[in-house]
């Protein structure tokens, strides 16, 4: 029953994984034009180098055919290759990928630490001062701008803190350009950007956490155990967190790819090199190639985590298989 | 209709009797206000253009002849930041507003028609919700110059999908009561079962998701300003003065605070205005 769900839900993600890929071309191409970086404009080449040059990157060809093209390499695990320096876009993008992954878990551990505590005090304490706080932090954590805070706090860590003769934070970049295997000064890059990003999940999930304690709290099964004459502290313990926290840790699964596409600011404030900073990079570059293949590959992550998550749901709740 | 009355109705007084809901509603309607009479404001009260440069006086603090000071180039900052109310909260709501309809439009359509035009529509969505809608727009933003009316057609562009799943489930729910049934019995068209008898079901999903989504845009288009491809400059924007500002923020912090207080604020209002919304007229919270 569960492999006939499973190749169901494959079977759905098909044609989304082709639409995504469509629009992604289309949008490219048809905003592009097929513009290739340094061909067009340069005085050094004949007309007929040009046409050839053109030619041999399949831009002549009519575009349903250049779709099929790329779409016959993507189906082979083939990206295409940057228009800029020839490389496959795949390595480009695994190259990034990684710092990518560590920034973003960094950052969800990091909030998942804070927001359950914070989530679990505002509904045991509900009504008072530390609820209030909780709830003002996480209202104030969804408004403001990542990259504001970003700057600020570069501001104050890596500038101020300098000036004032004080340790201060490295402001940009991923690692030590003096010694790249450092681990201590890894870890220094990594602090502010993550701490940024975390701020901004955790005003979400510690607002989640807070109402689904709630729903958890006014169940029958908490009130008889409380009744059974369970200790409150016991009873939170032992029924409350792990059925109002589930729920959490399915939506980060869910929400992980996303996450991972939602760093891009972040990390062009702090020039960290991930894959967000690398679209920016070649965005300006107008290398749509690399580009078309980023946000694929991105959307590709989307589907697959999408699935992962619908298989998932339903090995925990067998209703949803029917 | 008495009954669908009473839930307008009941759903506005719950609104204004929400004291913070209020406030920050005031808020926004003030936002919008200095923003919309930024050229009489500027112009007229201030007699100070946000475009013209002075380049004997840059950098200057708070003062009687520029209230909150100038740029690196000498222009009024005060009035850059009226100006700029006008693009942030423009494409905020615009870009909402034409999201709204179109996902509205879609997915009222896909839930009572259903079968293969639901199919259809529901894969599309699927497929705009599984595109990073920011990278397409850092995409999009490096190849054809944006201003503030494109970039909010390119926003509602990415963002209907949401609201198009919310709008189907909601009609899907109601399409086999019995007022439906009635209404079609009498002979009444698609449409006309769709906008008298469907839609005013639907609605008060569109009105929740919309209040909570103008945040979100304001901070979405202030990012790509920042990151300089969304509404470029010599249009000043929150997020253009807030890269503009990022050379010097060693030494004149205001040019980095004001701009970015502006954004948290007016994100912050909204916000809380689309809670008050969702407090009033979401049935489920009654």
């Amino acid at each position: 029953m569960l492999l006939r769900y499973a190749a169901r839900r494959l079977l759905a993600a098909i044609p989304v994984l082709l639409g995504v890929t469509i629009i992604t071309f289309l949008i490219l191409r048809l905003t592009s034009g097929g513009f290739v970086p340094g061909l067009e404009l340069n005085p050094s080449l004949r007309t007929e180098d040009v046409d050839r040059i053109r030619h041999n990157l399949g831009l002549d060809a009519p575009l349903p055919l250049q779709y099929l093209t790329w779409l016959a390499g993507l189906l082979h695990g083939d990206f295409g290759r940057s228009l800029t320096d020839g490389q496959p876009v795949l390595d480009h993008i695994l190259e990034r990928l990684p710092n990518t992954v560590e920034l973003t878990l960094t950052a969800v551990v990091l909030a998942v630490l804070i927001a359950i505590p914070l989530g679990v005090a505002g509904a045991l304490r509900r009504g008072t001062i530390v609820d209030h706080l909780t709830t003002a932090l996480s209202v104030a954590g969804v408004a403001v701008p990542a990259f504001w805070l970003g700057l600020l706090l570069i501001l104050v860590f890596s500038v101020s803190f300098h000036a004032w003769g004080l340790p201060w934070l490295p402001s940009g970049g991923a690692f030590d350009p003096a010694d790249e295997g450092d681990v201590g000064a890894r870890l220094l890059h990594l602090v502010m950007p993550a701490t940024v990003l975390a701020f901004g999940y955790l005003a979400v999930w510690s607002r989640y956490t807070r109402s689904s304690m709630l729903e958890v709290l006014a169940q029958d099964y908490v009130r008889t155990a409380l009744a059974k004459g369970m200790s409150g502290r016991r009873m939170v313990a032992v029924h409350a967190l792990r059925n109002a926290v589930a729920p959490l840790i399915t939506l980060i699964g869910l929400e992980l790819p996303t996450l991972v596409g939602g760093a891009a600011v972040v990390e062009i404030v702090f020039g960290w090199p991930g894959i967000g900073q690398l679209a920016l990079e070649r965005a300006l570059d107008h290398d749509y190639t690399t580009l078309m293949g980023l946000a694929t590959f991105t959307g590709i992550a989307v589907v697959a985590g999408n699935l992962v998550a619908d298989v998932l749901y339903a090995v925990v709740d067998p209703r949803i298989r029917l | 209709m008495r009954a669908s009355r009473g839930y307008w109705e009941e759903s506005w007084r719950r609104l204004l009797r929400n004291r913070a809901g209020v406030a920050s509603g005031a808020l926004v309607l003030l936002l919008g206000a200095a923003a919309l009479a930024a050229p009489v404001i500027a112009g007229l009260v201030l007699r100070q253009d946000p475009l013209s440069q002075d380049l004997h006086a840059t950098f200057q603090g708070p003062g009687p002849s520029h209230l909150l000071g100038t740029d690196n180039l000498g222009r009024d900052v005060l009035a850059r930041l009226l100006y700029g109310g006008r693009v942030s909260l423009g494409v905020g709501f615009l870009s909402v507003a034409l999201a709204t309809t179109v996902g509205g439009v879609v997915g009222v359509a896909a839930g009572y028609y259903g079968g293969t035009a639901d199919d259809v529509l529901m894969r599309l969505v699927d497929v705009l919700l599984a595109i990073p809608g920011l990278y397409l727009l850092i995409l999009v933003g490096a190849v054809v110059t944006v201003n503030a009316v494109t970039l909010s057609c390119l926003i509602a562009f990415i963002g209907w999908g949401a609201l198009a799943r919310l709008a189907r489930a909601e009609v899907l729910s109601v399409r086999h009561r019995d007022f439906v049934l009635a209404a079609r019995s009498i002979g009444a068209s698609d449409l006309r079962v769709m906008l008298r008898h469907i839609v005013p079901n639907v609605l008060h999903v569109a009105i929740v998701a919309a209040s909570l989504g103008v945040g979100a845009v304001i901070l979405l288009e202030a990012a790509l300003d920042f990151i300089g491809l969304g509404v470029a400059a010599p249009t000043p924007t929150w997020g253009n003065m807030l890269s503009g500002a990022q050379s010097f923020f060693t030494h004149s912090v205001w040019l980095v605070v004001l701009p970015g207080s502006m954004i948290f604020l007016s994100v912050l209002a909204t916000n809380l205005f689309g809670n008050a919304v969702r407090d009033a007229f979401d049935p489920r919270l009654r």
